[in-house]
Protein backbone atom coordinates (compact mmCIF):
# COMPACT_ATOMS: atom_id res chain seq x y z
CA UNK A 1 0.00 0.00 0.00
CA UNK A 2 3.07 2.51 0.85
CA UNK A 3 4.47 1.50 -2.23
CA UNK A 4 1.23 2.06 -4.17
CA UNK A 5 1.17 5.64 -2.56
CA UNK A 6 4.60 6.26 -3.16
CA UNK A 7 4.27 5.12 -6.86
CA UNK A 8 1.36 7.90 -7.39
CA UNK A 9 3.39 10.73 -5.44
CA UNK A 10 6.74 9.82 -7.48
CA UNK A 11 4.66 9.73 -11.20
CA UNK A 12 1.67 12.38 -9.85
CA UNK A 13 2.92 14.82 -12.87
CA UNK A 14 1.84 12.20 -15.63
CA UNK A 15 -1.22 10.80 -13.86
CA UNK A 16 -2.53 14.46 -13.46
CA UNK A 17 -1.81 14.60 -17.20
CA UNK A 18 -3.53 11.32 -17.78
CA UNK A 19 -6.42 12.50 -16.04
CA UNK A 20 -7.25 15.81 -17.50
CA UNK A 21 -6.57 14.08 -20.70
CA UNK A 22 -8.85 11.58 -20.22
CA UNK A 23 -11.07 14.02 -18.79
CA UNK A 24 -11.11 16.79 -21.25
CA UNK A 25 -11.80 13.88 -23.85
CA UNK A 26 -14.73 12.55 -22.06
CA UNK A 27 -16.44 15.96 -21.85
CA UNK A 28 -15.69 16.50 -25.17
CA UNK A 29 -17.17 13.32 -26.80
CA UNK A 30 -20.17 13.16 -23.84
CA UNK A 31 -21.37 16.66 -25.25
CA UNK A 32 -21.62 15.31 -28.78
CA UNK A 33 -24.54 12.27 -27.50
CA UNK A 34 -26.36 13.77 -24.78
CA UNK A 35 -27.61 17.02 -23.24
CA UNK A 36 -24.50 19.33 -22.31
CA UNK A 37 -24.33 20.01 -18.61
CA UNK A 38 -25.43 23.57 -19.05
CA UNK A 39 -22.41 25.11 -17.41
CA UNK A 40 -19.73 24.31 -20.15
CA UNK A 41 -21.62 26.12 -23.04
CA UNK A 42 -22.10 29.58 -23.94
CA UNK A 43 -25.51 28.95 -22.59
CA UNK A 44 -24.17 29.77 -19.17
CA UNK A 45 -24.41 33.28 -17.10
CA UNK A 46 -21.64 34.40 -17.59
CA UNK A 47 -20.45 33.86 -20.86
CA UNK A 48 -24.43 34.45 -22.11
CA UNK A 49 -24.17 37.78 -20.31
CA UNK A 50 -20.88 38.89 -22.07
CA UNK A 51 -21.73 37.39 -25.29
CA UNK A 52 -25.13 39.97 -24.87
CA UNK A 53 -23.09 43.34 -24.34
CA UNK A 54 -20.91 42.55 -26.81
CA UNK A 55 -24.30 41.10 -29.54
CA UNK A 56 -25.62 45.07 -28.96
CA UNK A 57 -23.13 47.13 -29.22
CA UNK A 58 -22.51 45.13 -32.72
CA UNK A 59 -26.56 45.41 -33.58
CA UNK A 60 -26.09 49.13 -33.74
CA UNK A 61 -23.40 48.62 -36.87
CA UNK A 62 -25.88 46.07 -38.61
CA UNK A 63 -29.19 48.04 -38.03
CA UNK A 64 -29.93 49.20 -41.38
CA UNK A 65 -29.13 45.99 -43.09
CA UNK A 66 -31.47 44.34 -40.45
CA UNK A 67 -34.10 47.01 -41.44
CA UNK A 68 -34.05 45.88 -44.82
CA UNK A 69 -34.33 42.37 -44.40
CA UNK A 70 -37.12 43.11 -41.81
CA UNK A 71 -38.90 45.07 -44.19
CA UNK A 72 -38.13 42.32 -47.08
CA UNK A 73 -40.00 40.52 -44.70
CA UNK A 74 -43.15 42.28 -44.64
CA UNK A 75 -43.28 42.38 -47.97
CA UNK A 76 -43.74 38.89 -48.52
CA UNK A 77 -46.33 38.78 -45.70
CA UNK A 78 -48.19 41.35 -47.07
CA UNK A 79 -47.75 39.76 -50.42
CA UNK A 80 -49.98 37.12 -48.70
CA UNK A 81 -52.57 38.51 -46.55
CA UNK A 82 -55.67 39.31 -47.47
CA UNK A 83 -55.40 43.30 -48.30
CA UNK A 84 -53.22 42.39 -51.57
CA UNK A 85 -55.70 39.58 -53.05
CA UNK A 86 -58.43 40.01 -55.26
CA UNK A 87 -61.81 38.41 -54.43
CA UNK A 88 -62.87 36.63 -57.43
CA UNK A 89 -65.78 34.54 -55.57
CA UNK A 90 -68.25 35.97 -53.30
CA UNK A 91 -67.79 33.07 -50.87
CA UNK A 92 -64.73 33.74 -48.64
CA UNK A 93 -63.73 31.93 -45.17
CA UNK A 94 -64.48 33.31 -42.10
CA UNK A 95 -61.78 32.81 -39.72
CA UNK A 96 -63.83 31.31 -36.22
CA UNK A 97 -62.59 30.38 -34.05
CA UNK A 98 -64.37 27.22 -33.67
CA UNK A 99 -63.10 26.19 -37.60
CA UNK A 100 -59.67 27.26 -36.44
CA UNK A 101 -57.84 26.37 -33.38
CA UNK A 102 -53.89 28.29 -32.94
CA UNK A 103 -51.56 25.94 -33.21
CA UNK A 104 -48.19 27.49 -33.30
CA UNK A 105 -47.09 30.43 -31.05
CA UNK A 106 -43.97 32.35 -31.63
CA UNK A 107 -41.76 34.67 -29.64
CA UNK A 108 -39.07 36.40 -30.52
CA UNK A 109 -35.52 36.57 -29.50
CA UNK A 110 -31.82 37.96 -30.68
CA UNK A 111 -29.42 36.23 -31.48
CA UNK A 112 -25.68 37.12 -29.29
CA UNK A 113 -23.34 34.61 -30.63
CA UNK A 114 -22.81 32.50 -33.40
CA UNK A 115 -20.01 30.05 -34.86
CA UNK A 116 -20.17 29.22 -38.74
CA UNK A 117 -16.82 28.00 -39.52
CA UNK A 118 -16.76 24.99 -37.25
CA UNK A 119 -18.06 21.57 -38.08
CA UNK A 120 -20.67 21.38 -35.60
CA UNK A 121 -21.61 24.89 -35.16
CA UNK A 122 -23.94 26.57 -32.68
CA UNK A 123 -25.86 29.74 -32.33
CA UNK A 124 -27.24 31.43 -28.35
CA UNK A 125 -29.46 33.36 -28.27
CA UNK A 126 -30.95 35.76 -25.71
CA UNK A 127 -34.28 33.62 -24.49
CA UNK A 128 -34.23 30.57 -22.03
CA UNK A 129 -36.40 28.83 -19.72
CA UNK A 130 -37.88 31.60 -18.18
CA UNK A 131 -39.26 32.96 -21.25
CA UNK A 132 -40.94 29.98 -21.96
CA UNK A 133 -38.20 28.38 -24.42
CA UNK A 134 -37.70 24.56 -24.18
CA UNK A 135 -34.97 22.08 -25.65
CA UNK A 136 -36.16 20.83 -29.54
CA UNK A 137 -38.16 23.91 -30.77
CA UNK A 138 -37.67 25.11 -33.82
CA UNK A 139 -36.44 28.67 -34.69
CA UNK A 140 -36.67 30.63 -37.71
CA UNK A 141 -35.31 33.85 -38.88
CA UNK A 142 -37.34 36.51 -41.14
CA UNK A 143 -35.33 34.73 -44.32
CA UNK A 144 -36.35 31.35 -43.51
CA UNK A 145 -35.40 28.09 -41.40
CA UNK A 146 -32.68 28.98 -38.23
CA UNK A 147 -32.80 25.79 -36.61
CA UNK A 148 -33.84 24.05 -33.32
CA UNK A 149 -33.00 24.99 -29.96
CA UNK A 150 -30.45 22.63 -27.76
CA UNK A 151 -29.51 23.60 -24.38
CA UNK A 152 -31.48 26.22 -22.36
CA UNK A 153 -30.27 28.00 -19.48
CA UNK A 154 -32.40 29.93 -17.41
CA UNK A 155 -32.29 33.60 -19.69
CA UNK A 156 -30.14 32.00 -22.78
CA UNK A 157 -30.27 29.26 -24.62
CA UNK A 158 -28.57 27.41 -27.66
CA UNK A 159 -29.18 26.64 -31.25
CA UNK A 160 -28.07 23.76 -34.08
CA UNK A 161 -28.18 25.16 -36.90
CA UNK A 162 -28.43 23.43 -40.45
CA UNK A 163 -24.92 23.76 -40.58
CA UNK A 164 -24.35 21.18 -38.02
CA UNK A 165 -23.77 17.55 -39.12
CA UNK A 166 -25.82 16.34 -36.26
CA UNK A 167 -28.87 18.20 -37.51
CA UNK A 168 -30.78 17.16 -40.50
CA UNK A 169 -33.79 19.01 -41.68
CA UNK A 170 -37.13 17.23 -43.16
CA UNK A 171 -37.72 19.37 -46.71
CA UNK A 172 -40.08 19.68 -49.74
CA UNK A 173 -39.95 20.90 -52.80
CA UNK A 174 -42.42 23.89 -53.06
CA UNK A 175 -43.49 23.18 -56.76
CA UNK A 176 -44.35 19.59 -56.85
CA UNK A 177 -43.86 18.72 -52.60
CA UNK A 178 -41.64 16.20 -53.21
CA UNK A 179 -39.39 15.37 -50.02
CA UNK A 180 -36.39 14.88 -49.01
CA UNK A 181 -33.51 15.66 -45.88
CA UNK A 182 -31.58 18.36 -45.94
CA UNK A 183 -27.90 17.69 -44.36
CA UNK A 184 -24.65 19.73 -43.83
CA UNK A 185 -21.26 18.53 -43.48
CA UNK A 186 -18.15 20.98 -44.13
CA UNK A 187 -16.13 17.89 -44.94
CA UNK A 188 -18.05 17.82 -48.19
CA UNK A 189 -16.83 20.91 -49.31
CA UNK A 190 -19.58 23.09 -48.05
CA UNK A 191 -19.51 26.44 -46.76
CA UNK A 192 -22.20 28.09 -44.08
CA UNK A 193 -24.32 29.23 -46.98
CA UNK A 194 -24.93 26.11 -48.67
CA UNK A 195 -26.51 22.59 -48.02
CA UNK A 196 -27.14 19.47 -49.30
CA UNK A 197 -30.31 17.10 -49.66
CA UNK A 198 -29.62 13.66 -49.52
CA UNK A 199 -31.86 10.26 -50.09
CA UNK A 200 -33.67 12.08 -52.89
CA UNK A 201 -34.09 8.94 -55.64
CA UNK A 202 -32.99 9.71 -59.23
CA UNK A 203 -36.37 9.69 -60.71
CA UNK A 204 -37.68 12.72 -58.84
CA UNK A 205 -38.15 15.74 -61.10
CA UNK A 206 -36.10 18.42 -59.33
CA UNK A 207 -34.68 21.55 -61.45
CA UNK A 208 -32.10 24.45 -60.37
CA UNK A 209 -34.03 27.12 -59.06
CA UNK A 210 -37.07 25.03 -56.96
CA UNK A 211 -37.99 26.59 -53.48
CA UNK A 212 -37.24 24.40 -50.54
CA UNK A 213 -40.05 25.18 -47.58
CA UNK A 214 -40.11 22.22 -44.40
CA UNK A 215 -42.51 19.51 -45.26
CA UNK A 216 -44.93 19.57 -41.88
CA UNK A 217 -43.83 16.21 -41.42
CA UNK A 218 -41.91 17.91 -38.38
CA UNK A 219 -43.31 18.17 -35.25
CA UNK A 220 -41.38 21.10 -34.62
CA UNK A 221 -41.67 23.07 -38.01
CA UNK A 222 -44.90 24.94 -39.76
CA UNK A 223 -45.81 23.95 -42.88
CA UNK A 224 -43.91 25.67 -45.42
CA UNK A 225 -40.99 27.50 -43.93
CA UNK A 226 -38.50 28.64 -46.25
CA UNK A 227 -35.57 27.14 -45.91
CA UNK A 228 -33.07 27.51 -49.21
CA UNK A 229 -33.07 27.55 -53.24
CA UNK A 230 -32.13 24.34 -55.65
CA UNK A 231 -28.23 25.85 -57.46
CA UNK A 232 -26.87 22.57 -58.16
CA UNK A 233 -28.52 18.79 -59.30
CA UNK A 234 -26.01 16.37 -59.79
CA UNK A 235 -26.96 12.35 -60.79
CA UNK A 236 -25.13 9.79 -58.87
CA UNK A 237 -25.88 6.68 -61.06
CA UNK A 238 -23.99 4.29 -58.42
CA UNK A 239 -26.24 4.53 -55.84
CA UNK A 240 -28.85 5.75 -58.35
CA UNK A 241 -29.87 8.97 -56.52
CA UNK A 242 -29.32 12.90 -56.47
CA UNK A 243 -26.78 14.97 -55.17
CA UNK A 244 -28.63 18.32 -55.06
CA UNK A 245 -26.99 21.60 -53.62
CA UNK A 246 -28.96 24.11 -52.52
CA UNK A 247 -27.99 27.64 -51.27
CA UNK A 248 -29.90 28.53 -47.66
CA UNK A 249 -32.10 31.76 -47.27
CA UNK A 250 -30.35 32.15 -43.94
CA UNK A 251 -27.53 34.02 -44.09
CA UNK A 252 -25.56 32.44 -40.42
CA UNK A 253 -23.07 35.07 -40.36
CA UNK A 254 -25.67 38.03 -40.46
CA UNK A 255 -28.71 36.13 -38.09
CA UNK A 256 -29.76 38.58 -35.37
CA UNK A 257 -33.93 38.61 -34.99
CA UNK A 258 -35.36 35.32 -34.81
CA UNK A 259 -38.44 33.75 -34.01
CA UNK A 260 -38.95 30.75 -31.50
CA UNK A 261 -41.53 28.24 -32.43
CA UNK A 262 -44.01 26.40 -30.05
CA UNK A 263 -45.88 23.92 -31.59
CA UNK A 264 -49.28 23.75 -28.96
CA UNK A 265 -50.53 20.30 -30.24
CA UNK A 266 -47.13 18.75 -30.22
CA UNK A 267 -47.72 16.60 -27.09
CA UNK A 268 -50.72 15.45 -28.86
CA UNK A 269 -48.96 14.56 -31.72
CA UNK A 270 -46.42 12.36 -29.76
CA UNK A 271 -48.80 10.68 -28.08
CA UNK A 272 -50.66 9.65 -31.11
CA UNK A 273 -47.37 8.67 -32.79
CA UNK A 274 -46.11 6.82 -30.02
CA UNK A 275 -48.42 4.08 -30.31
CA UNK A 276 -47.57 3.19 -33.89
CA UNK A 277 -44.14 3.41 -33.22
CA UNK A 278 -44.60 0.67 -30.61
CA UNK B 1 10.13 41.55 -19.65
CA UNK B 2 10.24 40.22 -16.19
CA UNK B 3 7.27 37.62 -15.12
CA UNK B 4 4.43 38.47 -12.78
CA UNK B 5 1.87 36.59 -11.69
CA UNK B 6 -0.69 39.44 -11.75
CA UNK B 7 0.76 40.58 -14.75
CA UNK B 8 0.55 37.01 -16.60
CA UNK B 9 -3.72 37.35 -15.39
CA UNK B 10 -4.44 40.51 -17.25
CA UNK B 11 -2.28 39.15 -20.55
CA UNK B 12 -4.38 35.76 -20.19
CA UNK B 13 -8.27 38.03 -19.93
CA UNK B 14 -6.84 39.80 -22.70
CA UNK B 15 -6.10 37.47 -25.38
CA UNK B 16 -9.02 35.31 -23.90
CA UNK B 17 -11.30 38.25 -24.87
CA UNK B 18 -9.57 38.20 -28.18
CA UNK B 19 -9.80 34.46 -29.14
CA UNK B 20 -13.47 34.24 -28.32
CA UNK B 21 -14.97 37.55 -29.57
CA UNK B 22 -12.54 38.55 -32.84
CA UNK B 23 -10.52 35.07 -33.86
CA UNK B 24 -13.05 32.31 -33.13
CA UNK B 25 -15.00 34.03 -36.38
CA UNK B 26 -11.57 34.31 -38.56
CA UNK B 27 -11.55 31.48 -41.26
CA UNK B 28 -9.88 31.81 -44.41
CA UNK B 29 -10.91 29.16 -46.89
CA UNK B 30 -12.10 26.64 -43.80
CA UNK B 31 -8.26 25.98 -43.61
CA UNK B 32 -6.85 28.91 -40.85
CA UNK B 33 -8.60 29.30 -37.45
CA UNK B 34 -5.96 31.05 -35.42
CA UNK B 35 -5.42 30.08 -31.73
CA UNK B 36 -3.25 32.79 -30.30
CA UNK B 37 -4.41 31.74 -26.27
CA UNK B 38 -1.57 28.81 -27.10
CA UNK B 39 0.71 31.99 -26.41
CA UNK B 40 0.34 31.90 -22.64
CA UNK B 41 0.47 27.79 -22.64
CA UNK B 42 4.12 29.36 -24.34
CA UNK B 43 5.01 31.93 -22.36
CA UNK B 44 5.38 30.73 -18.58
CA UNK B 45 8.94 30.83 -17.18
CA UNK B 46 11.16 27.43 -17.45
CA UNK B 47 11.17 26.66 -13.35
CA UNK B 48 7.44 27.44 -13.12
CA UNK B 49 5.95 24.08 -11.05
CA UNK B 50 4.73 21.63 -13.26
CA UNK B 51 2.05 20.41 -11.79
CA UNK B 52 0.90 23.94 -11.52
CA UNK B 53 1.56 24.77 -15.46
CA UNK B 54 -0.96 21.74 -16.19
CA UNK B 55 -3.55 22.95 -13.76
CA UNK B 56 -3.71 26.41 -15.33
CA UNK B 57 -3.62 24.90 -18.98
CA UNK B 58 -6.26 22.98 -18.47
CA UNK B 59 -8.41 26.35 -16.48
CA UNK B 60 -7.07 28.38 -19.38
CA UNK B 61 -8.37 25.75 -22.29
CA UNK B 62 -11.47 25.37 -20.27
CA UNK B 63 -12.07 28.90 -20.15
CA UNK B 64 -12.33 29.16 -23.89
CA UNK B 65 -14.63 25.51 -24.05
CA UNK B 66 -17.23 27.65 -22.47
CA UNK B 67 -17.07 30.62 -24.26
CA UNK B 68 -17.08 28.37 -28.07
CA UNK B 69 -19.56 25.77 -27.22
CA UNK B 70 -16.98 23.21 -27.43
CA UNK B 71 -16.81 21.19 -24.07
CA UNK B 72 -13.12 20.42 -22.99
CA UNK B 73 -11.80 20.71 -26.64
CA UNK B 74 -9.76 23.30 -26.20
CA UNK B 75 -9.07 21.96 -22.77
CA UNK B 76 -7.55 18.85 -24.03
CA UNK B 77 -5.57 20.34 -26.45
CA UNK B 78 -4.06 22.82 -24.28
CA UNK B 79 -3.30 19.93 -21.63
CA UNK B 80 -1.13 18.16 -24.37
CA UNK B 81 0.28 20.99 -25.55
CA UNK B 82 1.53 22.06 -22.11
CA UNK B 83 3.37 17.90 -21.64
CA UNK B 84 4.44 18.62 -24.73
CA UNK B 85 6.16 22.21 -23.72
CA UNK B 86 7.05 20.55 -20.53
CA UNK B 87 8.68 17.51 -21.97
CA UNK B 88 10.86 19.89 -24.42
CA UNK B 89 11.87 21.85 -21.55
CA UNK B 90 12.81 18.77 -19.92
CA UNK B 91 15.37 16.97 -22.69
CA UNK B 92 17.02 20.53 -23.48
CA UNK B 93 18.04 21.33 -19.65
CA UNK B 94 20.96 22.60 -19.21
CA UNK B 95 23.35 20.55 -16.86
CA UNK B 96 22.87 23.76 -14.39
CA UNK B 97 19.06 24.21 -14.97
CA UNK B 98 17.43 26.99 -16.17
CA UNK B 99 17.61 30.78 -15.45
CA UNK B 100 15.11 31.61 -12.68
CA UNK B 101 12.64 34.87 -13.54
CA UNK B 102 12.08 35.69 -16.81
CA UNK B 103 9.27 34.57 -19.13
CA UNK B 104 9.53 32.73 -22.36
CA UNK B 105 9.33 35.25 -24.96
CA UNK B 106 11.20 35.87 -28.50
CA UNK B 107 13.66 38.22 -26.92
CA UNK B 108 14.66 35.96 -24.06
CA UNK B 109 15.72 32.82 -26.77
CA UNK B 110 15.86 34.64 -29.92
CA UNK B 111 13.89 34.54 -32.67
CA UNK B 112 15.09 30.93 -34.55
CA UNK B 113 14.88 29.28 -31.22
CA UNK B 114 11.59 30.33 -30.48
CA UNK B 115 10.17 29.32 -33.82
CA UNK B 116 11.45 25.83 -33.09
CA UNK B 117 10.31 25.96 -29.55
CA UNK B 118 6.66 27.02 -29.90
CA UNK B 119 6.39 25.61 -33.48
CA UNK B 120 6.14 22.15 -32.35
CA UNK B 121 4.00 23.59 -29.37
CA UNK B 122 1.94 25.15 -31.67
CA UNK B 123 1.57 22.33 -34.48
CA UNK B 124 0.73 20.13 -31.90
CA UNK B 125 -1.83 21.72 -30.32
CA UNK B 126 -3.19 22.49 -33.04
CA UNK B 127 -3.13 19.35 -34.99
CA UNK B 128 -5.02 17.68 -32.05
CA UNK B 129 -8.13 20.59 -31.83
CA UNK B 130 -8.39 19.44 -35.81
CA UNK B 131 -7.83 15.81 -35.39
CA UNK B 132 -10.40 15.54 -32.64
CA UNK B 133 -12.62 17.41 -34.23
CA UNK B 134 -13.22 15.04 -37.37
CA UNK B 135 -11.95 11.53 -35.63
CA UNK B 136 -11.66 9.93 -38.78
CA UNK B 137 -8.61 8.30 -40.11
CA UNK B 138 -9.67 9.20 -43.46
CA UNK B 139 -9.47 12.59 -42.66
CA UNK B 140 -5.91 12.93 -41.26
CA UNK B 141 -4.26 14.53 -44.19
CA UNK B 142 -7.11 17.20 -44.19
CA UNK B 143 -6.48 17.69 -40.58
CA UNK B 144 -2.84 17.90 -41.07
CA UNK B 145 -3.23 20.70 -43.42
CA UNK B 146 -5.48 22.69 -41.59
CA UNK B 147 -3.12 22.49 -38.57
CA UNK B 148 -0.16 23.74 -40.45
CA UNK B 149 -1.75 26.39 -42.14
CA UNK B 150 -3.21 27.61 -38.39
CA UNK B 151 0.03 27.10 -36.81
CA UNK B 152 1.86 29.23 -39.34
CA UNK B 153 -1.15 32.47 -39.18
CA UNK B 154 -0.78 31.41 -35.10
CA UNK B 155 2.97 31.69 -34.92
CA UNK B 156 2.59 35.09 -37.13
CA UNK B 157 0.20 36.34 -34.47
CA UNK B 158 2.24 35.46 -31.47
CA UNK B 159 4.82 36.94 -32.55
CA UNK B 160 3.63 40.46 -33.60
CA UNK B 161 1.79 39.97 -30.96
CA UNK B 162 4.90 40.15 -28.93
CA UNK B 163 6.72 43.13 -30.96
CA UNK B 164 4.24 45.27 -30.59
CA UNK B 165 2.97 45.23 -26.75
CA UNK B 166 6.41 43.95 -25.52
CA UNK B 167 8.96 45.80 -27.31
CA UNK B 168 7.69 48.73 -26.47
CA UNK B 169 8.61 48.27 -22.94
CA UNK B 170 11.74 47.28 -23.53
CA UNK B 171 13.07 50.40 -25.04
CA UNK B 172 12.14 52.88 -22.06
Amino acid sequence: MQNLIRFFIRFHYLFLFLFLQVFALAIYIQSHYYQRATFINSANAVSGNMYETVSNVENYFQLSDENSRLTEENARLEGLSDVSLLKMQDDYILKDDTLYQQQYIFSSAKVINASIHRKNNYLTINKGKGNGVFPDQAVIGPLGVVGITKDVSEHFSTVVPIINTKYNLDVHIKRNKQIGTVSWNNQEGLDAYHAHIVDIPITAKILPGDTLETSGYSKKYPKGVRVGVVTEVEELPETSSLKVTLKLFTDYSQVNNVLVVKNLMREEWEELEKEFGE
Amino acid sequence: MKFTWPKYILIALAIILAQVLVLNHVAFQTYVNPYLYVFLICMLPFNTNKTLTLGITFVLGFTVDVFSDTAGWHAGASVLAMFTRNFMINITKPLEGHEEGDGISVFSLGLSNYLIFTGIIVGVHHFYLFFIESFKWSSLFPSLLKGLFSSVFTLILMISFQYIFIQKKRRR
